[in-house]
């Protein structure tokens, strides 16, 4: 039950934050959903990963009026792949999510052409700055050092039953 | 080939499955939202909305601080510009008074006036693929799909869906955005398309385009310069006539050097616009001139 409430408080806060004015510059807005989905994943393994990105992916259409399931194809498939590691990265430390939310960023972005391209949401393909997407990878991953903490401490909280260190 | 018996498999394929056919039901230009779409939109709006309040409050208070030094300056020039433009007004006044007796000689209508409802930004689409903003007002305040929606300065897009007390509007800088648009100093008739190379501009295409090689040549009936302003054409039956759309400020060869681009920078500054007007009345009777 805690898992629950606290998982869809964090999905509420990241779609406030990320639909909100805080952030006028598109290309540098941090994804504040994509960092609680493989945070999240990489504290519970592949299936509740996968589950959080479906369910993320689902939310944030409905939210900002996209066509509903398009976000939910990559947060699925970016949330089963962060769980695969739970067992095999030190996750302790806040430079290994930072470094997956930095891969899982670029993979979103190209994933996300992919399906939009395959389901004709968009006309063309649409054009992908290199440049941008690094940097905006990069923000993403620094805004998960400075949102490990918390996030640790909210998972931590969910799984009692485990037990994690933090350095 | 045991694995396409397993369980997870077919879990994928059935979630693959289940979401392309909710992708196809949703994907449309303009959509009635199913009940759970309205209930989880309407019911994040009353947190929403102060929470927007609040960061533009904050917003605007350190933007105000930042720009103290500025207002003095412009301050002292627009004093002396109140006065010139005293005297200036005082001519125009004249003017107009003298415009409005010729123009009941001539049974003319001395304005456009659309019924419109004012409504608040409550969120943006972060994405980088899609456009959109949520206001706080819906069906409840009369609100449809397809209504035009402006804000200071001109046009900023249509509604696509509505909920009780939301809508979603598409903006015209959204690559799957399309607006019959005129040049108003040529009135040829052109596309307007969101443009998703530069993001924040939208393209301009003629309306005759004919196809050579994949690439869309301008008509000779085109005239385009630097600098135009492109203002909505009332074609279409979304957007009324004569609503600013922006002005065009490059023309340019297209992909290879056949065709060519106009790229239109909007008269609203969409990384900013906080309230926008909502069209709900019928547009101005045919014959009404708005240049």
């Amino acid at each position: 039950m805690n898992k629950v409430f606290m998982f869809t408080i964090l999905a509420v806060i990241s779609f406030l934050i990320q639909g909100s004015v805080v952030f006028p510059y598109k290309p540098f807005l941090p994804d504040l959903t994509l960092i609680v989905l493989v945070v999240s994943a990489i504290f519970n393994g592949p299936s509740s990963g996968a589950l959080y990105g479906l369910l993320l992916g689902i939310g944030q259409d409905i939210v900002f009026g996209r066509p509903v399931g398009i976000s939910s194809f990559t947060f699925f498939a970016i949330g089963y792949v962060a769980g695969i590691l739970e067992r095999k990265v030190f996750k302790d430390n806040p430079a290994v999510p930072a470094f997956m939310v930095f891969v899982a960023s670029i993979a979103n972005l190209l994933l996300m052409r992919v399906v939009l391209t395959i389901s004709a949401v968009t006309k063309s393909i649409q054009p992908v700055n290199l440049n941008q997407v690094v940097v905006a990878a990069f923000i993403n991953a620094l805004f998960t050092l400075l949102l490990f903490v918390p996030l640790y401490k909210i998972n931590r909280w969910t799984n009692r039953s485990k037990t994690y260190r933090i350095r | 080939m045991g694995f396409l018996k397993s369980k997870g498999f077919l879990t994928v394929v059935a979630l693959v499955f289940a979401l392309s056919i909710t992708i196809n039901m949703t994907n449309k230009s303009s959509r009635t939202l199913t009940y759970f779409e309205k209930q989880v939109r309407d019911l994040l709006l009353p947190i929403e909305k102060p929470f927007n309040s609040a960061i533009n409050a904050v917003r605007n208070t350190i933007s105000d601080i930042a720009s103290i030094g500025q207002l003095k300056r412009t301050n002292k020039l627009l004093s002396d510009r109140v006065e010139f433009l005293e005297n200036e007004n005082m001519i125009l006044e004249e003017e107009r008074r003298e415009n409005i007796r010729l123009r009941s000689l001539l049974h003319l209508k001395s304005s456009i006036v659309y019924r419109t409802v004012a409504a608040r930004v409550v969120s943006r689409d972060p994405s980088d693929w899609s456009s959109t903003v949520t206001i706080d007002k819906g069906s409840n305040d009369g609100l449809k799909a397809n209504m035009a929606v402006i804000a200071r300065g001109g046009l900023v897009g249509r509604i696509i869906s509505v909920s009780g007390n939301t809508a979603t509007v598409l903006l015209i800088t959204d690559s799957r955005s399309a607006v019959s648009a005129l040049i108003r100093r040529s009135r040829d008739i052109v596309i307007v398309e969101g443009n998703s190379e530069k993001p924040g501009y939208v393209s301009v295409k003629p309306l005759n385009a004919k196809l050579i090689s994949g690439n869309e040549q301008w008509s000779s009936q085109v005239r385009l310069k630097l600098g135009d302003t492109v203002i909505s054409s009332g074609l279409g039956g979304v957007f009324p006539k004569g609503l600013t759309v922006g002005v065009i400020t490059a023309i340019g060869k297209g992909k290879y050097g056949v065709s060519k681009n106009a790229l239109v920078k909007p008269a609203v500054d969409f990384g900013r616009f906080e309230e926008v007007l909502i069209v709900v009345g019928s547009a101005p009777p045919v014959g009404v001139n708005e240049r």
